[in-house]
C-alpha cells in the first residue's frame, strides 16, 4: 500500500530537527531557530512524504531471511533480533521528490546553513514518515507484535542488498530510484524490513547490537555521551 | 574609529553584518588588511572551531562564523590582489565520488575551506576520476577532498588517487578524504593524505598539509 502524506501528519517536533543538527539537548539561538522555523513552514507547502509497505512471508534461516525465491543476507545481527517473525513487511518511505527539489536549488547556491538545516529536517521527515508507516503497519495487522526497522548499510547488512530488497518492492516505489552504487534517489529515503508476530523481540532498535565501530553514528554517541559526562 | 575586536567578534558570534560594517571601516582607515586577517579574522576561526571541538559550538555556528569571514575576505581580496600567497591559503578542488549524491558534508567542508581563507572549487556530486584530475590541472590545486557517503562508493577514492598517478601529478596534490563510513585506516589504505571526520577538522588538516 504507497500512501501520500500532508508534512502536518507527521507531527514533526522542532526538537527532534535541533537533535539531528547536532544539538543534542541543547536548543539553539535565535538566528538558528527562526531558520528552523521558516523551513518548517516551507515544508508544510511543499513537501509530500511517501510511505509503502507489504507484507510478506518468509522465513529466518541462519543470517539470511528467504523470501519466495529471493534471500536478504541480513548478518547476525539483524537476524537474531527478527527471530520468531511469522511475517515480514518489507518497506519504502521517502521526504518525497518534492522536498529533493529544494534541496537541490539549495546546493546550487552558497547558503550552507540553509542546506545544511534543511538536509537535517529532511532526515526527520524520512524516519518520521517511517514512523507513520509502522502506525499503519498495526493497523493492518492488530494484535501483532513488530520489531523495530531494520536497513540495509546498517548493523552489517550491506547497503549493496538495497537492490534485492527493491526487487521485491513494486517499481519506481514511492518515486525511489536506485543508482548503481545502490543509493536512493530523493536521498532522504529509508527502506529495510521489520518482523511481526507474537513472540517477536520489541526492543528499542540502537547502536549497542551494531558491530561497526568507524559509523558516524557511533561517533557522534560517543561524542555526545563524553560531553554530557563532562559537563558540570 | 573602527573597533577591532568587533571584527573578532563578529567571527567568533558568526555576525556577518557586524563583520562587513567593521572591515570597511578599517579599509577607509588604511588599516594593513593583513592585520586584519591574521590578528582578528584567523583568530577568530581558530576560537569558535577550537569551541566546536570542546563540544560548545555547533555545526550552524561554524557554518555562520564562515559565513562572516568569506564576507570580510571578500572585501579585502582587491587589497591583496598584490600579494597572492597571503590572499589565498591554496586551492582545494572538492567533490563527492562517482555513484554517490550526498553533498551536506561536503559542502560543509566547503563553508568552512572557503570561510579560512582557501580558495575552493566545488565539482558537486557524482565526480568521476578523470573530472577530478582535470580540475585539479586546470587550476593547479593544492589539495584534492574527495567525500562519500556510502560502503559501495567509498571503494572509488582509490580509483581517483590512481588516476592521480597515471596522470602522473600524485605527487603535485595533497588528497584528503572524508564521509562517515570511512576511517583514518582506510584512508592510509587507499594511499591518501589524510582523514578529518568533520568540517573543522579538514580545515585543520588542509592548513597542516601545506604547512600553513
Amino acid at each position: 500500500m504507497e500512501q501520500v502524506l500532508r508534512f502536518e501528519e507527521l507531527r514533526l517536533t522542532k526538537k527532534s530537527v535541533y537533535t539531528e543538527m547536532g544539538y543534542g539537548n541543547e536548543t539553539p539561538k535565535e538566528p538558528v531557530r527562526l531558520l528552523v522555523d521558516e523551513l518548517f513552514n516551507k515544508a508544510g507547502t511543499v513537501v509530500k512524504p511517501r510511505f509503502y509497505f507489504q507484507v510478506s512471508e518468509g522465513q529466518i534461516d541462519q543470517d539470511r531471511i528467504i523470501c519466495n525465491s529471493l534471500i536478504l543476507h541480513v548478518n547476525h545481527t539483524i537476524a537474531t533480533l527478527l527471530k520468531n517473525s511469522e511475517k515480514f513487511i518489507f518497506f519504502a518511505a521517502t521526504a518525497g521528490m518534492e522536498y529533493q527539489e529544494v534541496h537541490n536549488e539549495l546546493s546550487k547556491g552558497d547558503d550552507a546553513l540553509t542546506l545544511f538545516v534543511w538536509d537535517a529536517l529532511g532526515s526527520c521527515i524520512a524516519e518520521a514518515t517511517g514512523d507513520v508507516m509502522e502506525k499503519s503497519v498495526e493497523a493492518e495487522l492488530p494484535g501483532m507484535p513488530h520489531t523495530n526497522r531494520f536497513s540495509p548499510g546498517y548493523c552489517g547488512w550491506h547497503v549493496s542488498e538495497q537492490k534485492i530488497l527493491f526487487s521485491l518492492l513494486p517499481s519506481n516505489v514511492c518515486g525511489i530510484q536506485l543508482n548503481e552504487s545502490a543509493l536512493m534517489y530523493p536521498i532522504k529515503s529509508i527502506s529495510g524490513v521489520m518482523g511481526a508476530g507474537l513472540h517477536v523481540d520489541t526492543r528499542k532498535y540502537g547502536c549497542q547490537f551494531c558491530e561497526l565501530d568507524t559509523c558516524y553514528k557511533k561517533r557522534l554517541k560517543k561524542r555526545f555521551d563524553h560531553e554530557t559526562q563532562t559537563q558540570p | 574609529m573602527a573597533k577591532l575586536t568587533d571584527l573578532y567578534d563578529a567571527i567568533v558570534k558568526g555576525n556577518l553584518e557586524l563583520a562587513v560594517s567593521t572591515t570597511k571601516e578599517a579599509l577607509q582607515e588604511n588599516i594593513d588588511p593583513q592585520i586584519l586577517i591574521s590578528d582578528y579574522l584567523i583568530k577568530g576561526m581558530e576560537e569558535i572551531g577550537a569551541q566546536f571541538e570542546a563540544g560548545k559550538a555547533y555545526v550552524p555556528n561554524l557554518l555562520m562564523s564562515a559565513r562572516a569571514m568569506k564576507g570580510a575576505l571578500e572585501l579585502l581580496k582587491p587589497y591583496m590582489e598584490s600579494n597572492k600567497e597571503v590572499a589565498t591559503l591554496g586551492k582545494v578542488v572538492i567533490g563527492t565520488v562517482k555513484g554517490d549524491l550526498h553533498d551536506i558534508g561536503k559542502n560543509l567542508v566547503c563553508s568552512m575551506l572557503e570561510g579560512c581563507g582557501f580558495e575552493v572549487i566545488n565539482l558537486g556530486v557524482d565526480v568521476s576520476d578523470q573530472k577530478f584530475v582535470q580540475a585539479a590541472q586546470e587550476n593547479k590545486a593544492n589539495i584534492i577532498c574527495m567525500s562519500a557517503l556510502l560502503t559501495t562508493t567509498m571503494v572509488y577514492m582509490k580509483e581517483v588517487i590512481k588516476a592521480f598517478e597515471k596522470a602522473g601529478i600524485r605527487d603535485d596534490v595533497k588528497i584528503m578524504v572524508g564521509g562517515a563510513p570511512l576511517s583514518e585506516k582506510f584512508a592510509k589504505e587507499i594511499g591518501a593524505d589524510g582523514y578529518s571526520d568533520n568540517a573543522n577538522a579538514a580545515v585543520t588538516l588542509a592548513r597542516k598539509l601545506l604547512n600553513k
